[in-house]
């Protein structure tokens, strides 16, 4: 391996890629060989230029060797590499140690942002070789702890540092804490729903999916953006994880620990949602990783979005593939939907009749009882509040974001800690296996379930998630065990294995 | 004597007002104590006619509720009010559930009750017949249900004494007073062992819309009706078309069809009654286990119970305040509640009091 290295992204990953570079006599003519893609194969005119205007003049015939030869490299990121190995080939400079080289180059030299920087610092950091790479990236490096990064301004800076005349100053390590700012919509500003908000801090806390009915005007949307407010800031681990993703598609990366909070519209393709494409990306649902993905008026998703969610909801990682290749995106995510009771969304409204037909509440019914429903632990009906109801409960106010934030921050914590072994991070991960015995229920809590199961008519699946969610609660609690009392209140989110059942 | 018990004595005494009404107000927020309280603008609000509105007031004036409730005690007589635990659960499912009930007698009545029910100007044929039924139906530990006139009711009830069981009078006039005055002797032999029941407060009169009235409660109380002798147009006949809307087992006796007091239970059978043909059929038969009237489990005493048993469907945030409890615990205590039957949520996110945990156990078995 040559001592220069770039590096493509295949996913999530950063792929090493050796710059192997020949000059011999003749016209002169840059050629650049192993499967670049149009924006690589640019890249010689950029590097020409910046060289040019550090002084370094190329002639002759030039050949430029990206290897592994049959890896197909994508991106502008692979410009600093090429042209530190022209200068070095051209005798400008001499590149002693190994170091991975990453950067798109402006005409004068300049070093632009590019995405892949903090996979590229993973693979440093791996390799335990240096990295350089450009100023706007510095900031998202920061936060990838035992790297040694370089982030010179320019390739004139970048050419001096390497012969020694003046060094540049590594990347100093940051580890940047959440800023303490109230996320609105504040859940003290939101007049009753005391149900949903109780849901809300249950799903932040322990990271259920959670579904929101009810009728237009409810407050569902509402209630939704609140829960970004109340989320647990992100661990190290985690943030890495949402960096990355980030960087591959090169979003600049905020210096906190606010989890991700992502809309999905459903007009939204399957590859918008799931990842893909011809230069394969991260779609929606890895966007959202260890964040929120919000799916509002969930029945107008078309059928094979919802369908295409269940595999990931499941396992937390996509994997996509493509005639190019195959890519695993991580995607652990809270979902969260929001859907109307029928289809004119009036249906049980104390005020409002309901116009649907029969049919038209079965197809909807039908619509909704989807396999996604079953991977939702919190089932939470937002009832429309009437005027008078509405004035009932002037001036009762709930607790702040903030409060329930520190409620469930600390509930997260306890989680991390009780799966730390296993290597899960939430209650919502916990395998089946686990739920049958790693819950630490109280002794009364089978007997009660047991009577709970004939009367409430709940399967196999509807049990361990009843289970999970009381876990979560006694953690809110900070209770070693779970209680009956626990598995009551679980209990009252299950959601029917008919949603429309009863009125 | 709570506030809104006396509130609930004014009201029931106001006549036309039922536990439906309760439901419509509570969903505007409004308890009926506070409804008594608002006054004029409030009931004008409310829509209650000029009327009602000065009996009310004039009522409240005199704080006529918790007078009484202080007579009621001192008769010994019960006060049953909608909403507690207490009130039959077979008056849930009424139209118009009445408010309060005015007992006097042994309460709770165990078990099963049938209803005996006719005409007052019966045939001996049958006084003999109402009898003899009601005391097969003691000897088959069913208690009875009729009126309180002369005529078949009071040959049933006399039959169900004679045989040493329980009876219930449901009356149209207030439990103290005794009508017809002929039945004194018989009505204190009712409340040695059975109950005398009303919905109209102390010393009403008798007035002829009370009785067709009170039917429902009979019809509601009932597993099975016996109609023994009724013409075509008789309250019992009322009480016999409320049964079977209900889904109560009407049975009817036979009778001559030149007689003028059998065309309504002749009638009857021909509408779809089952004919007793066979007094043996009384206890052979099988009657499709309905309702039972008092509750023997006995619910759990829980306020959100309560409060959803006498406001209808309510919102959790509503129920909170309420019963001032937070919402986690009221979710709990409701599921709790809904895994034993008690309660019922619909998908628009309100909860409400299940009718009668029957229904589910039911449905249930057809699974």
């Amino acid at each position: 391996m040559g001592p220069i290295l770039g590096v493509t992204l295949k996913g999530i990953e950063a792929i090493p890629i050796d710059i192997e570079v020949e000059i011999t006599g003749g016209l002169f003519v840059i050629s650049v060989v192993g499967l670049p893609d149009a924006a690589v194969r640019e890249a010689r005119e950029r590097v020409r230029a910046a060289l040019r205007s550090n002084g370094i003049q190329l002639r002759g015939r030039i050949a430029l060797n990206l290897a592994p030869a049959d890896l197909p490299k994508v991106g502008s990121l692979l410009d600093l590499p090429m042209a530190v190995g022209l200068a070095m080939e051209s005798g400008a400079v001499r590149v002693g140690e190994t170091a991975l080289f990453l950067g798109e180059l402006a005409m004068d030299g300049r070093l632009r942002t590019t995405k892949g920087a903090v996979p590229a610092a993973l693979l440093a950091r791996k390799m335990e070789i240096p990295l350089f790479l450009p100023p706007g990236n510095a900031r998202e490096v920061a936060l990838v702890k035992g790297v040694k990064a370089f982030a010179p301004p320019d390739l004139k800076s970048l050419l001096a540092h390497l012969r020694g005349e003046c060094r540049i100053p590594p990347v100093t390590e940051s580890s940047a804490e959440m800023e303490d700012k109230v996320i609105e919509p504040d859940l003290a500003d939101i007049k009753g729903q005391a149900a949903a908000k109780r849901a809300l801090e249950i799903a932040a806390a322990g990271h259920h999916n959670l579904l929101l009915m009810g009728s237009p005007g409810s407050g569902k949307t509402l209630l939704a953006r609140a829960l970004r407010g109340i989320l647990p800031p992100l661990s190290d681990e985690e943030r890495l994880e949402t960096l990355l993703v980030k960087s591959t598609l090169g979003i600049p990366a905020k210096p906190d620990r606010t989890r991700p909070y992502r809309v999905v519209h459903h007009t939204a393709s399957a590859i918008a949602l799931c990842g893909g494409g011809t230069t394969l990306r991260p779609g929606e649902i890895s966007l959202a990783h260890r964040g929120v993905l919000f799916l509002d008026e969930f029945p107008e998703f078309h059928r094979d979005l919802l369908e295409a969610l269940r595999q990931p909801l499941e396992d937390g990682i996509i994997t996509v593939s493509r005639a190019s290749g195959s890519v695993t995106y991580p995607a652990r995510v809270l979902l969260v939907c929001a859907c109307n009771p029928c289809p004119c969304g009036y249906w049980g409204d104390p005020v409002e009749p309901c116009r649907c037909s029969a049919h038209t509440l079965e197809k909807y019914r039908n619509r909704l009882s989807g396999p996604i429903l079953d991977r939702i632990d919190l089932h939470v009906s937002v009832p429309r509040l009437t005027p008078e109801e509405l004035v009932c409960l002037e001036g009762r106010q709930g607790p702040s974001s903030r409060e329930i934030r520190e409620k469930v921050t600390a509930a997260r914590k306890i989680q991390q800690e009780r799966w730390k072994a296993q290597g899960f991070g939430c209650n919502a991960e916990i395998p089946e296996r686990l739920v049958r015995s790693g819950l630490c229920l109280s002794r009364k809590v089978r007997p009660f379930l047991m009577e709970a199961v004939r009367g409430l008519r709940l399967s196999g699946r509807g049990i361990s998630r009843v289970l999970k969610v009381a876990r979560t609660i006694a953690d809110l609690r900070g209770d070693l065990e779970v209680s009956v009392e626990d598995v009551c209140e679980a209990l009252a989110y299950r959601g029917g294995g008919n949603p429309i059942d009863g009125a | 004597m709570t506030e809104r018990e006396a509130a609930l004595l004014v009201l029931n005494a106001c006549e036309g007002f039922h536990a439906r009404h309760l439901e419509g107000w509570s969903r505007r927020g409004l308890l009926p104590e506070e409804v008594l309280e608002g006054g004029r603008a409030c009931w004008k609000d409310l829509g209650f006619s000029e009327g009602c509105q000065e009996k009310l007031e004039g009522l409240r004036e005199k704080q006529w509720g918790s007078k009484e409730a202080e007579r009621s005690s001192r008769l010994g007589i019960r006060l049953v009010f909608w909403g507690t635990p207490d009130y039959p659960e077979a008056f849930l499912d009424l139209s118009r559930p009445p408010l309060v009930l005015y007992a006097k007698g042994v309460w709770p009545l165990p078990g099963r009750l049938d209803g005996v029910i006719g005409t007052r100007k019966c045939s001996p044929y049958g006084a003999r017949m109402a009898r003899e039924i009601a005391s097969r139906l003691v000897q088959s530990q069913v208690g009875v249900v009729s009126g309180g006139a002369l005529g078949i009711d009071g040959a049933a009830h006399a039959g169900a004494i004679e045989a040493g069981g329980a009876t219930v009078a449901v009356l149209g006039t207030g439990v103290n007073l005794c009508y017809p005055p002929e039945h004194e002797k018989l009505f204190c032999q009712i409340q040695e062992n059975g109950l005398l029941l009303s919905e109209f407060p102390l010393s009403s009169p008798a007035r002829t819309w009370k009785f067709p009235q009170r039917n429902r409660l009979i019809a509601g109380l009932v597993n099975r009706l016996i109609v023994v002798e009724a013409p075509l147009k008789s309250g019992a006949i009322g009480t016999a078309k409320f049964a079977m809307e209900s889904g109560k087992d009407v049975w009817a006796v036979p009778g001559r069809i030149d007689e003028w007091v059998c065309g309504g239970s002749n009638r009857l059978i021909w509408d779809g009654a089952q004919p007793l043909v066979d007094l043996d059929d009384l206890a052979t038969l099988p009657v499709p286990a309905q309702g039972e009237l008092f509750q023997e489990e006995g619910s759990p005493s829980s306020p959100i119970l309560e409060a959803l048993r006498v406001f209808g469907d309510q919102t959790v945030d509503i129920l909170a305040s309420q019963v001032k409890m937070g919402a986690a615990e009221v979710l709990a205590e409701l599921s709790r509640l809904e895994a034993f039957g008690f309660v019922r949520r619909s998908l628009s996110g309100r909860w409400s009091a299940a009718l009668g945990r029957k229904a589910r156990s039911e449905d249930h078995s057809k699974r």
